[in-house]
Order: structure tokens, then sequence, then C-alpha cells
């Protein structure tokens, strides 16, 4: 067993006290480097994970606690290269964000001691094995993030949206453990793998393992803020500090999916409860959500609320990848969140540069000409980045996921992707385009240190990195949806060989379509900017702008409402198609 | 949406979740039906493999010990949390310090809730400290126990004012001491990992079944949530009451008058 | 009777949904959250309940008696302490919505026009002028 397993969690725990604990007896400076000692440590064990993992899905048993006759006693990790590579992710979205934290003068402390939690909180959800352990994360998680939200306590639209936050959150995770304990009564146990192995006994249609299913896909789905889900992110990416919106954009969103494919390809993969209605149900609410969201980011104007909408039509593709339900969905989605998400820390990054680090209601700094130039040119960058060029893991994990897409049988999936990918790569390139000539400052004004630009561009590297992985994606992914193997190596059995890596690559088909998004989403953006007025007709546009607003004004009833809607749906639509 | 259309929708969609929730639930096993389960195993191993009573707590903080791990972290976030929100603003300055009830002068404390209270205070204190120790032989543990411990403090606001509170701790000392109690949940894991093992492994020597200091690691671990609990929820009742007591807002931060509706 | 534990759990389920989705002051909307999660522990407790067994402790009662499952009643315990303290941290947002805007009506909170962030965007950014969402330097 490998000791490094649980270090990603418990180093950035214990230096979250240890940071509590000195925040007034030293300067703030030793504080910022304790907490990104902590932040690299994490990095780097992540790292070693994924090497090691590379030879086999690493198993640990907390407090020594081995399975005996096949029956689980304790908590375990299952550290498989995706879990490390999601915690490692975290970790450098975390890295970059930090970087953004000296604009936060009061209570700096309490800040990096939550976002070193919330960092642990995210790289335990990606390593664990077992479902109780999942939700106790999965809380964290949303803790740490509320609190965060709700930073700027002067404006109300921080302190709506920690309250939407909350509540929403919150139904989706009392969701998650009421399928919880359904599992529980039923398999007595609740280890991830000993759950699959259980249900796998029993195959056939059945109504307590479907609905569990189905609220468990819903919960998750609450976190990742997918139509009809997605209200609370809205508000939340508005109001919150940049701190907590570039790890809501880098990697928060995409572990709402890697926990519905966590537990589907370890827990009922192979108890066939209903496995193509599932897949359908989330391809259609991936589509939804691209293409909804996508259009709506093109109608509202405050930057930071339009890249919320982008962050929903981008999970959203990332969801259609997952509902593929194979090894090349997995992967394609997995490099489409990593690349995507470095690449939304960026933009986010970018609008901070161009003083969008407060709620609009409190704005206070102009920054100067060179930091305005940096976030104009990593809106611009990150705009196309969005739209999918190539060189970006975007580019090679849209074409993977289209690839998936059709050959599960949703070749219209494909059309949303690249439709989505215009929409939003079109309204993140607006954003530069008014940006560039918006007026000039006097002075440096703004408390972002200088080479907060230089992080941005990092991050955008990472992604064109990333898009050279799609081997090691394909690889990582066979490994994934090797139920049987998961479950040989956590609670032994006869040895099964794991299945074949699929070609996961950017074929000629998938690069003619990126460009095209790329060339959609100028022509779009241009022609929007040179034009007086918006793109639609006056009377057209602005019902659907006062809908639009209507709708998505922060009211915690509605955004509940929609929760028990979309929950009751996806609920029945799954057991009746399991009969 | 409307308030209106807002309730006939939900109605509809909660009646569906209702019938969908109940289909599901008929397949589970009847209530009371005996069947195994791991949690059943644990009840037979816990005392030979611990030499621990209460099973409940060895499931806390042995068997799934890095769950509560989490929890407690949980706790700490949120404390952390209110601290952060309820945080005095720039416009806000500490006032006159006296409670207020909207409307009707407050009457003074009673003597007889005074020394009701205080005489309480002390055997709450022991209590909350005797269910923290004993969590591991009967009902209780540092979660239950903290709670009490913070009850007492609690009480000597309730019996008195909150002013008098002001001697016995500062909130910096409390931040300290949560800090210390959560570091000493890691630090009791990273012995487990020190002393050769895994995170979290019982290292320490058993005992004997039944006494104070046996289930190894475990009573440790309680003392460390113990003190975390107990210095987090002082805090908690410290900000909460700190914002409604003593701070007054300033010129600037007045409330603004609603708009009228639509 | 053996399916009552279960009706209940749903029953507060919606109730408390109900609640959340109809509420017209902040701190019902609270509460109704925990009367959500009040159903969560009831189904725990029910699905680990064994009749004519004893709680699983046994510093006075034989270890070979049965027991009711301990590992519902810890998670049970872990679902207290996450919902006490996020509905602390709730309490605490609406202290300071109350301090802001003197109400805890959660329906006139969506209309409050804040800037530029609840309107959709009368001026669209397309329309050239970049200043948009950003106050002119003053001096």
């Amino acid at each position: 067993m490998s000791n490094l397993a649980p270090l990603p969690v418990a180093v950035p725990l214990g230096a979250a006290a240890a940071v509590l604990f000195v925040q007034f007896i030293v300067p703030r400076a030793v504080v910022r480097s304790i907490a990104a000692a902590a932040v690299l440590a994490e990095v780097s064990f992540s790292a070693a994970l994924v090497h090691q993992a590379a030879t086999g899905t690493i198993v640990y048993w907390f407090g020594g606690w081995a399975p005996r006759a096949g029956a689980a006693l304790g908590i375990s990790f299952a550290v498989d290269r995706l879990g490390a590579a999601g915690a490692l992710l975290a970790g450098v979205i975390t890295a970059a964000a930090l970087a953004t934290t000296r604009e936060l003068r009061e209570a700096s402390g309490i800040v990096y001691s939550l976002v070193l939690v919330l960092l642990a909180a995210m790289a335990g959800f990606c390593l664990t094995g077992d479902l109780f352990n999942l939700f106790v994360f999965f809380e964290l998680i949303a803790v740490c993030g509320f609190v965060l939200a709700a930073y700027h306590t002067e404006s109300l639209t921080a302190l709506r949206s920690a309250l939407s936050f909350a509540i929403t959150n919150s139904i989706g995770a009392f969701l998650v453990l009421i399928a919880i304990a359904l599992l529980y009564g039923r398999t007595g146990t609740l280890n991830l793998a000993e759950i699959g192995r259980k249900l796998a006994a029993h195959p056939g249609p059945d109504r307590l393992v479907t609905v569990a299913l189905a609220l468990l896909v819903v919960g998750f789905l609450v976190k990742a803020a997918v139509v009809p889900f997605h209200f609370w992110l809205i508000d939340t990416v508005t109001g919150a500090p940049v701190v907590l919106v570039v790890i809501l954009g880098g990697v928060l969103d995409s572990l709402g999916v890697y926990g519905i494919v966590r537990v589907y390809w370890t827990v009922f993969a192979s108890a066939s409860a209903g496995q193509h209605a599932v897949g359908a149900v989330l391809v259609a609410l991936g589509a939804a959500s691209a293409l909804g969201a996508g259009a709506l980011s093109l109608v509202f104007s405050h930057p930071r609320r339009r890249l919320g909408f982008v962050m929903v039509a981008h999970t959203g593709i990332v969801l259609i990848g997952a509902g593929c339900l194979s090894a090349t969905g997995i992967a394609g989605s997995a490099l489409y969140a990593a690349g995507d998400g470095t690449v939304k820390a960026a933009l986010f990054i970018g609008l901070a540069l161009l003083g969008f680090d407060e709620p609009a209601d409190a704005l206070r700094r102009i920054p100067g000409q060179v930091r305005r130039r940096a976030g104009v040119a990593l809106l611009a960058a990150g705009g196309i980045a969005t739209a999918g060029l190539p060189l970006f893991a975007t580019g090679l994990g849209k074409a993977v996921i289209e690839d998936a897409a059709s050959h599960a049988g949703y070749p219209w999936a494909a059309v949303c992707i690249v439709v989505a990918a215009v929409l939003t790569g079109a309204a993140v390139l607006e954003i530069a385009l008014a940006a560039r000539g918006s007026g000039n400052g006097p002075g440096d004004v703004c408390d972002h240190p200088w080479w907060l630009g230089a992080v941005g561009v990092a991050l955008l590297a990472i992604s064109a990195v990333v898009a050279t992985a799609g081997r090691w994606a394909s690889r990582a992914a066979a490994v994934f949806v090797s139920t049987a193997a998961y479950q040989q190596r956590v609670l032994g059995g006869p040895r099964v060989a794991p299945a074949v890596a699929p070609h996961v690559g950017l074929s000629a088909g998938g690069a003619v379509l990126d460009l095209i998004a790329v060339a959609g989403a100028a022509v779009l953006a241009s022609g929007r900017a040179r034009a007086a007025g918006p793109f639609m007709p006056a009377t057209v546009s602005a019902a659907v702008r006062r809908a639009a607003g209507r709708a998505h004004d922060g009211s915690i009833g509605d955004s509940a409402t929609w929760a028990a809607i979309g929950t009751a749906a996806i609920t029945v639509v799954l057991a009746v198609s399991t009969r | 949406m409307t308030v209106r259309t807002r309730r006939a929708v939900f109605l509809l969609a909660a009646a569906v979740l209702a019938a969908v929730l109940a289909w599901a639930f008929g397949g589970l096993p009847h209530f009371g039906a005996s069947r195994p389960s791991s949690g059943l195993t644990l009840n037979q191993l816990a005392v030979p493999q611990r030499h621990i009573t209460d099973v409940v707590t060895a499931v806390n903080f042995d068997y799934r010990g890095f769950d509560t791990l989490g929890e407690e972290f949980i706790f700490f976030a949120a404390v952390l949390g209110t601290a952060l929100i309820l945080r005095p603003k720039l416009a806000e300055r500490p006032g006159h310090v006296a409670d207020y009830a909207t409307g009707r002068a407050v009457p003074p404390t009673s003597d007889a809730v005074r020394v009701i209270g205080l005489g309480l205070t002390p055997p709450t204190v022991v209590f909350g400290l005797y269910v923290i120790a004993h969590g591991h032989l009967t009902p209780g543990g540092g979660f239950q126990g903290g709670v009490v411990v913070a009850t007492a403090v609690l009480l000597i606001y309730l019996a008195g004012e909150f002013e008098d509170l002001h001697g016995l701790y500062t909130e910096v000392a409390l931040e300290r001491a949560e800090a210390i109690g959560a570091a000493g949940y890691v630090g009791v894991g990273l012995l487990g990992l020190a002393a050769g093992g895994v995170f979290l492994q019982n290292v320490l020597p058993l005992g004997q079944t039944g006494s104070v200091f046996s289930a190894g690691v475990v009573p440790l671990i309680n003392l460390s949530v113990g003190l975390e609990i107990t210095a987090g929820l002082v805090l908690l009742l410290t900000n909460f009451l700190h914002q409604v007591i003593v701070l007054r807002p300033g010129a600037r931060s007045a409330p603004t008058a609603l708009p009228p509706r639509v | 009777m053996s399916f009552l534990p279960y009706a209940v759990a749903i029953w507060l389920f919606v109730v408390g949904l109900y609640g959340i989705v109809t509420s017209r002051n902040l701190l019902h909307q609270i509460i109704s959250l925990s009367v959500l999660q009040a159903s969560t522990y009831v189904l725990l407790l029910a699905i680990g309940f064994r009749r004519g067994a004893a709680a699983p402790v046994f510093a006075d009662i034989p270890a070979n008696r049965a027991a009711v499952d301990p590992i519902v009643q810890a998670l049970s315990l872990t679902d207290v302490v996450v919902g006490a303290t996020v509905t602390a941290l709730l309490l605490a947002i609406a202290v300071q919505l109350h301090k802001r805007t003197g109400s805890l009506d959660p329906e006139a909170l969506r209309r409050w026009p804040e800037g530029r962030e609840t309107e959709d965007g009368a001026r669209g950014l397309s329309d050239g002028r970049a200043t948009h969402g950003w106050r002119p330097p003053t001096g």
C-alpha cells in the first residue's frame, strides 16, 4: 500500500489548522507562504500518485482495516489514474486561485484556511472508494464553497447567492444521502466496490436500485450545475470573490460529473439497472445545458454572469461525454474537463485583471495599462480556446466526445456541441472586444500582482499540454470503466483482465469541426460587436432578455422548485424505462 | 414564477416524487427484519478487536475514522464561516452592550435565574467532560460532550450579561483552541503513519475493556474533537451575540428601503 | 404498519421542500431545510433497526446480545453535525441580510435592484461602448 494516498488530503487539512493558529502571530506573507507550500505539496503528492497509479489502482485502507472475506470494514481510497489526475487538477487550479487572494483585505487568514480545506475536500472526493466518504467530502466542498461565496457581506448579490448555493446544494446532498441509505439497506455495506459486487449478484430490474441511481445522479447534477439545477451557480459566480470563482470554474463543476461516473461505473454498471436510460438522460440534459446556457450567455451583459453561463454550457458538454457510457466518452470528458477548467480559470483571472473582481456595486479599482492589456489578451486567447481550437485540450476533448456520441447512438449531440462551442466562444470573445476599447485609467490602482497575467498564461499553456495526453487519457479511461477489475483490486478475487484502451485522438473530422466552431465564434462575436444593437431583432431580444433576467433573478424558491421538477422528472424517466 | 404558479407546479412535482420514493422504499427490507450487514458484523467484532464497548464510537473514530475527520472539518469550516460572515463591517462600531427586544423594555435578570444558572454551570462542565472522556465506553464522545461544555458557557450568558463572558476568553484564543483540536485529529492520523502503519491506525495499546484507558487512540481523538467542538461552538455563539448585541451600524450602513413590489 | 417509518421519511422530505419553495420568511425557509434533513435521519435509523435488539453499547449487556446496526447511527451523527453547521451558516447570512435590507422576505430579495447585475442588460456589450460596468475614474 502506498503511503502517499492520504497525504493529498491530510497535508492541506493540517496546514489549514496551522494557518488558523498562526494567523495573528506571523505576518500575512508568512501565512500566504504556508498556504502556498501546502498547495504545492498536494500537487506533488497527486502527481506522484498519478505516476504510481499507472501500474495499477492503488488501494489504501484507512486504519489498517483490510477487508475480511471480501467484506469491507473500513474506508478505502481507490486511486486510479483519473482519480489522481482529478486531485492534481484541483491542486493546480487552487494554486492559481491563491495568486488572486492579494486583493482580499479582511479576514484573509480565515480565507486561506478555508481554501486549504476546500482543496483537501476536492482531493478526497476524487480519491475515495467509499460511498459515504464521497458524501462527506461533497458536503465539505459545499460548506467551504458557500462560506467563500458570502465573503463580500456588503453585497446583496453575494449574500443571496450564498443562500441559494447553500439551500440548493443541501437539497442535492440530502438526495444523495437518501440514495446511500437505500443502497445500505439493500447491500449492508458502504464500500463502492462491495456494493457493486452485491448488486451484480442479483441482476435485473430493481426498483430500489433504479431510484437510488436516479437520486445519486440528481444530487451530483446539482453540484455540477447543469440545467435545471444551475441557478445557484449564476448568482454565485457574479458575487463571489475571485478565489472561489477560479476554483468553481476550474474544477468544481467537473467534480459533479466525476461523482456520477465514479458511482455509476463502480456500483451500477454491472447491475444493469437501466443503463441505456441513464446514458440517454445524461446526454439529453447535457445537450440542453450546452445549447440553452450557450444561448443565454449571449443575452446577459455582465461579464461574470456570462462566464457563469459558459461554465454551465461546458459542463453540459462534459456530461454528454459521460452519458455515452463508454471508455471513449470518459476519455473525452476527462480531457475536456481538464482543458476547459484551466481555460475557465484563465478567463476569470483575465476578468480580475480588468477590474471585475468585486460585485458591480462595489467596483472601485481602475487597473493600469499593462494589466488591462494582459486581461484582454487572456480573454481573447481564452475565447478561442473556449470555442475549441485544436491547440488546446478543449479542441481534442470536444472531438473525442463527438466521436463517442456518434458511436453511442447520439449523432445529434455532436451538432449540439459544435453550436454550443460557437455560442460560448462568441460570448467570451465579445467581452474581449468590448474591453479592448475601454478608457485609460490613470496610474496603477490594481491590487492584483503584475504577475497574475503570467499565471493566466500558464493555465492556458497547461491546457495546451493536456491536449497531448490523448493516449494517456484513453488508457486511464479504460481502467476507469473496468468495473470487475476495480472490484477485484479492492476486494480480492480472481484476476480480471483490464479493458482494451480505445483509440482516442484528434480525427480529421473532429479537427474540421473544431475549426468551424472557432471561425463561427469569431464571426458571431465580431458581427455583434459591429452592429449598433443586439444581433437579434430589437423586440424579440428585449422580451428574451426580460424573461431570462426574471428566471435568473436569484430566487431560492424558484431554484428549489426547478430542482424538485428535475428530480421528479429524472426519477420517473429512469423508473419507467427499466421495467 | 409567481408564488402561486410555483406552488402549483411544485405540488405536482412533489406528488410524483413522493409516489416514486414510496415505490422505491417498497423494495427495502421490512422494518426491523433481521438480516446481515457490515454494521452487525462490527457489533460482534468491536469488543474483542478494539476493547471498546460503545460500538457507535468505534465506528465513528476507529473503523470509519476518516469520515469523522471530514465531518470535524465541516464543523471547522462552518465555524470559520460564521466568523467570516459575521465579521464587523467597516462602518460598524461596538456600541452600548445591552440586550434589547423590539417594542418592549427588557426586564433585568432575576436573582433566581442568576443563582440557578450559575449553580448549574460547573456540573454542566463536569458532565460534558465526563461524556467526552467516556465516549468509548458509553454513549457519548467528543461531539456530544463538546456541545454540553459549550452549553455551560451559554448558561453564563443566560444567567448574566454578555459582558460577563469577556473575561473568560478571547476570540483569538478560541480560534487557536479550535485549530489545536482540528490539528490533533490529523496528528493522530499521522501518528499512525509514523508508527509504521496506516493513516489513522490504532497504534496505542488497547488496554482493558471497560476501563477509561482502553481502545487505543480513540480517547485521544475524543479529547481532540471535544476541544474543537467546545471552542468552535463558543466561538459561534460569541459571533452571533456580538453581532446582535454589540455592533451598532455606523452612518453609512443604515438599511436602505426596499422598492415597492411590482 | 411496517412501512410507517419510511412513509414518515417521505412526508418530512416533501413537507420540508414545500416549506422552502413557498416560504415568505428566511428563517422559516432555513428551518424547513432542517425538516427536510430530519427525513434522512428517520430513514437511516429505520433501516438500521432490528426487532428485539438492544442499543449497540455493550457496557452493561453481554457482548453477544443482538444489537441494532451501529453504522447508520454513526452516519446519522455525521448528518446531524453537517445539518447543524449548515443551519448556523444560513442563519448568519440571514442576520447580515436583515441588517442590510431590514427584511427577511426572500421574495423581496429577488427584486432588489442592484447596479447592473439583476437587470438583463439594457445596453449590451455589443453596442461598442465598453465602459459598461465600470465607473469613470473620479479625479
